[in-house]
């Protein structure tokens, strides 16, 4: 058994951890979301339950009337069955929802004594920009390889590299593109990484509206810029100060853009659940290696 | 306090969850998001967790079960993977077949096995626990995914899982 375990962190060794950053903490920023779900779920529930039972109460009603021998089911669902029992039952799309990034963020705008100790974040509205026109023609589901080949587009000279596709997590638009990859502009590369998100229910930001959160200990979500785009779409470019690379560790890197380039690149109209098809055909051919189709 | 009760229990259990995910998927970004969603499992119902005999146990049957999600998932939508075309030599000169590997190789449910048995150490009543089957089938599968293990690395490292045999 021993050599199993000892073989294993031989391998191991060869695949050096990222470092886990505030995992603890945007761990507990998702479950207090999950816990709301459930609440709002069970409420949901109970609220649907009343509404069946006012429904009941109504239709017995008037049948109780000059029928008291004849309170039987029978009698009863003959009342209205087309009542709007359901229409009391309130969505669980939270939306506070927001991307992967930013998630933690406005979490943190509630107070919170357990966070001394972990990674703190703090979000500001910082601006607005005016969000031109959606872009015309075909336009395709956004895939990681097109959103990679839209940010190598939009983003200022350079060379760049280290194109990955990362998941985010469970509660903050799982399935949505997010991105990363180094950009060198003669300095040494930088990290940035970018996450489209389409939030649920309105009442988020205006569209044009700009977030800055700084998180001063993550070094990989170091200053997210967000940029909120018509339809609830938010973009979210991470600029980060270290590199994060599966089998090489961390190192730390200088920032590669500025707040306002983050903006420009974030504020673009073409970002969205679709872009163009020649984004994604061109992805897909530029990053055939990164992933599959989304389908 | 409960929040700070689960933020001991999640920083001591963090790195050995995502390092048992990485075993499992081979993706520290996965492995990564694959804790988190674990750990806010956790959270979300640690007044339960806590008053658990083992925390730990619940947390690995919690990443299990993420784990098998994602893979359900993974025929119908993008999976993570990073592997940029000019990102220059990964795995140099180390062209023989790693453990790591061959474990990759195995199902689902037997890589699990190896993982939970062989590098957290659990115990086989444990195992059964988390995987969801009985103390015999882990013990089986046990000894198949070891000689499948045995197989794929060749006979020169047979002898390092001699020990298992019996």
């Amino acid at each position: 058994m021993g050599d199993v375990r000892g073989r294993l962190r031989e391998d191991l060794a060869q695949y050096p951890a990222p470092p886990l950053g505030d995992l603890v903490q945007q761990s507990m920023v998702q479950g207090r979301r999950l816990r709301r779900q459930r609440r709002l779920a069970q409420f949901g529930a109970g609220g649907s339950a009343l509404a069946m039972l006012l429904v009941i109460g109504l239709a017995a009603g008037p049948l109780g009337v000059g029928a008291n021998d004849t309170a039987e089911p029978g009698g009863l669902t003959g009342g209205s069955p087309e009542m709007p029992v359901g229409t009391t039952t309130p969505s669980p799309v939270q939306s506070s929802e927001g991307p992967p990034g930013a998630e933690g963020a406005n979490d943190n705008q509630q107070a919170d004594p357990l966070r001394a100790g972990l990674p703190t974040a703090s979000t500001r509205v910082i601006g607005t920009v005016r969000i031109g026109a959606e872009p015309g023609g075909k336009l395709l589901t956004t895939t990681p390889e097109g959103a990679l080949e839209l940010l190598t587009r939009l983003l200022p000279g350079g060379k760049t590299s280290g194109y990955a596709s990362l998941r985010s997590g469970e509660a903050a638009g799982l399935g949505m593109p997010y991105v990363e990859l180094h950009l060198d502009r003669g300095a040494g590369p930088g990290m940035l990484r970018l996450a489209i998100y389409q939030g649920g229910l309105g009442g988020g930001p205006a569209p044009g509206t700009v977030e800055l959160t700084e998180v001063p200990d993550d070094c990989v979500q170091n200053k997210m810029v967000t940029v909120h785009h018509p339809s609830g779409i938010q973009v979210t470019l991470m600029i980060s100060t270290c590199l994060v690379w599966e089998g090489k560790g961390t190192s730390p890197a200088r920032p590669v853009l500025s707040v306002d380039e983050a903006i420009e690149v974030a504020a673009s109209p073409i970002w969205g659940t679709k872009l163009p098809a020649e984004f994604v055909v061109t992805g897909t051919k530029r990053f055939s290696t990164l992933a599959r189709s989304n389908g | 306090m409960a929040d700070e009760e689960f933020v001991e229990f999640a920083q001591a259990a963090a790195g050995r969850l995502r390092d048992a995910a990485f075993l499992m998927c081979r993706d520290w970004h996965l492995a990564q998001d694959l804790t988190q969603t674990t750990l806010a499992k956790v959270y979300a119902n640690w007044r339960r967790v806590r008053r658990a005999d083992d925390p730990h146990a619940y947390a690995r049957k919690m990443l299990l079960r993420c784990l098998i999600d994602q893979q359900r998932r993974r025929s119908s939508r993008e999976l993570a993977m990073s592997a940029p075309p000019d990102r220059g030599e990964e795995h140099p000169a180390e062209l023989r077949m790693t453990l790591l590997d061959a474990v990759a190789t195995l199902p689902l449910r037997d890589r699990a096995i190896v993982v939970l048995r062989y590098w957290d150490d659990l115990s086989v009543e444990t195992v059964a626990e988390v995987v969801g089957v009985s103390t015999g089938v882990v013990k089986s599968q046990s000894m198949r995914s070891l000689n499948r293990l045995r197989e794929l690395l060749g006979e020169s490292r047979a002898e390092l899982f001699a020990e298992e045999r019996h």
